[in-house]
């Protein structure tokens, strides 16, 4: 006698491999059953025949090969509720895959794309509103401030800026318009992007509060989407952590094209630790972040107790 | 439309200039899942396959002896991603034939459940393929394992599933991504390395690198004693 069980059912195959008992699984035991499937645990329709028939044999040990390869015949015949059944589970585990992590990759890359959209679009406003006063663009470095000013009375500006002999024309009205419509959708964004910014810190705090102490809200969100995931992070080694953003250097110096020195850092020389060191304390510091980054996310991962404080305690009073 | 000898259900045309392009029969007729063509030839629906996007489909174009693919035949498809090889492979078993495409990026097996509900001949599988154990539940044995996965230990990963699913006499398809598994070593010497690991436990049938259609890719077929 022989026990099988796969997506399908539970079978019973008699010794020249006939099917003699089987239970086909419904909707609800098939997504509980799953996991101890994939597990490869005894699962609840297997208890009784293992009871009732002795000297029964599991093929789902993987054992016996020829076994295995003689009931396939039989259950070809359950083909069309194997495909049934494999949308099911991959449904469900799809849907169980959507973490909040995933979240957090979205909203970082929106907030990188927001800030490029907002330079692309500020260029083109200060080469259109310059044909009306060059002499602002020239003293305005700010993209968010300039915006506001393009909102504002020409004649006003024309004395704020003391402007004397100008370059600009004093465009029509409908003219006008157009250009201050270009500058209210720069500011939008830019509310738009404080406000995503605010979230993802919140979402940051959240979900990996230890990495937030450690590396910052926005370094942390930055290295989880280049690690594609929390769980990639957590699987990795600090040193990978460390150079997480310099690849493309990363693999120049691997490949040995003209001797490249390896890189030091990666998105982490954006934390305070690092960019305010001098040259040649910079691989050391990055080293000693990356650990602890590290720790912290593991912690995070595994939903430990808090200490990410400690943590940042620790580095810092080590580079003190 | 001319059908391949040596290809079960794969047809190609050749242009005046003596260009070929390659074609199956759509099992879905006025489906097309990757903006791909459909061509209408003595009352049947085909789709275009491009050997530029799949590895399996530069095999065949730079001239592999055989595949192992026919009508019928049960399918283990191990890193099928959209689903774009692998729905070509559907179209060659047909209705009597089966596909589980397996990957392990939610992403991307997304959108492989949206085609695999309307093809109803290929099984979507959220999984590992280097955990052959966690999905042997989900599959039947197999006439053909096919693996195209970017992983440093494409060859072991790929036994390993031969040896879990493969019926003996069955044949498995590697498409090696050299670069995945090691990058300070020259293709042809990894090529040759993958060759030495493949021939301890199968008999190798044909080898071709897929220049030009694919860069620093290679493709193996193999049969299991």
């Amino acid at each position: 006698m022989y026990l099988y069980s796969n997506i399908v059912g539970t079978f019973v195959f008699s010794q020249n491999f006939q099917i003699r008992e089987k239970i086909l699984f419904n909707e609800k035991q098939l997504l509980e059953f799953a996991g101890k499937l994939s597990a490869g645990e005894v699962i609840e329709t297997e208890k009784p025949f293992l009871e009732k028939f002795k000297n029964i044999e599991d093929l789902r040990q993987g054992k016996n090969q020829k076994a295995l390869d003689a009931i396939a015949k039989e259950l070809l015949g359950y083909t069309q509720k194997m495909y049934e059944n494999n949308l099911l589970v991959t449904k469900a585990s799809v849907s169980l895959s959507v973490t909040d992590d995933l979240l957090i990759i979205q909203v970082s890359s929106s907030v990188d794309e927001l800030a490029k959209s907002i330079n692309l679009l500020s260029k083109r406003l200060r080469e259109w509103f310059s044909y009306s006063l060059p002499e602002v663009e020239d003293r305005i470095t700010d993209h968010k401030k300039f915006a506001e000013i393009c909102l504002s009375d020409r004649k006003q500006l024309v004395q704020e800026f003391h402007v004397q002999h100008g370059m600009g024309r004093d465009l029509q009205k409908k003219d006008s318009i157009a250009i201050q419509n270009l500058a209210r959708t720069i500011l939008e964004l830019f509310r738009q992007k404080e406000e995503a910014e605010r979230y993802l810190e919140d979402l940051m705090a959240r979900v990996c509060p230890n990495m937030t102490a450690v590396a910052g809200a926005l370094i942390g969100a930055k290295l989880i989407t280049i690690g594609g995931s929390l769980r990639n992070l957590v699987v990795m080694p600090s040193s990978t952590i460390q150079l997480l953003g310099a690849e493309k250097a990363l693999f120049k110096h691997m490949l040995n094209k003209k001797n490249v020195r390896p890189p030091k850092h990666g998105e982490i020389i954006n934390h305070p630790l690092v960019s305010s060191a001098p040259r040649e304390e910079r691989g050391r510091r990055a080293r000693a972040l990356a650990d602890k980054i590290l720790l912290a996310v593991k912690v995070d991962y595994f939903k430990g107790q808090f200490i990410g404080d400690r943590l940042r305690k620790e580095l810092e009073a080590k580079f003190a | 439309m001319i059908p391949f000898t040596k290809f079960e259900n794969v047809y190609f045309t050749k242009d005046s200039r003596g260009r070929e392009r390659f074609f199956t029969q759509n099992l879905t007729p006025g489906l097309s899942f990757f903006e791909e063509d459909l061509v209408r030839d003595g009352g049947r629906e085909y789709r275009n396959w491009e050997p530029r996007r799949s590895k399996l489909c530069a095999g065949m174009a730079k001239g592999l002896s055989q595949t192992g693919l026919k009508r019928g035949s049960t399918v283990l498809y191990l890193g099928a991603s959209h689903g774009y090889t692998a729905s070509f492979v559907s179209d060659i078993v047909g209705r009597e034939g089966v596909v589980f495409c397996l990957d392990f990026a939610p992403r991307v097996v997304r959108d492989l459940v949206f085609m695999c509900e309307k093809k109803e001949n290929m099984a979507p599988i959220l999984g590992d393929a280097t955990d052959p154990k966690s999905y042997a539940y989900r599959v039947l044995p197999c006439d053909i394992v096919f693996q195209d996965v970017a992983q440093k230990q494409q060859a072991e990963i790929f036994l390993d599933n031969c040896k879990h699913f493969l019926k003996p006499g069955g044949f498995g398809i590697l498409a090696v991504k050299s670069r995945s598994m090691d990058i300070t070593i020259p293709p042809r010497q990894l090529y040759a390395k993958v060759k030495e690991k493949l021939e301890k436990e199968t008999t190798i049938v044909d080898f071709k690198v897929l220049d030009p259609f694919e860069k620093d890719h290679c493709i193996f077929v193999v049969k299991k004693p």
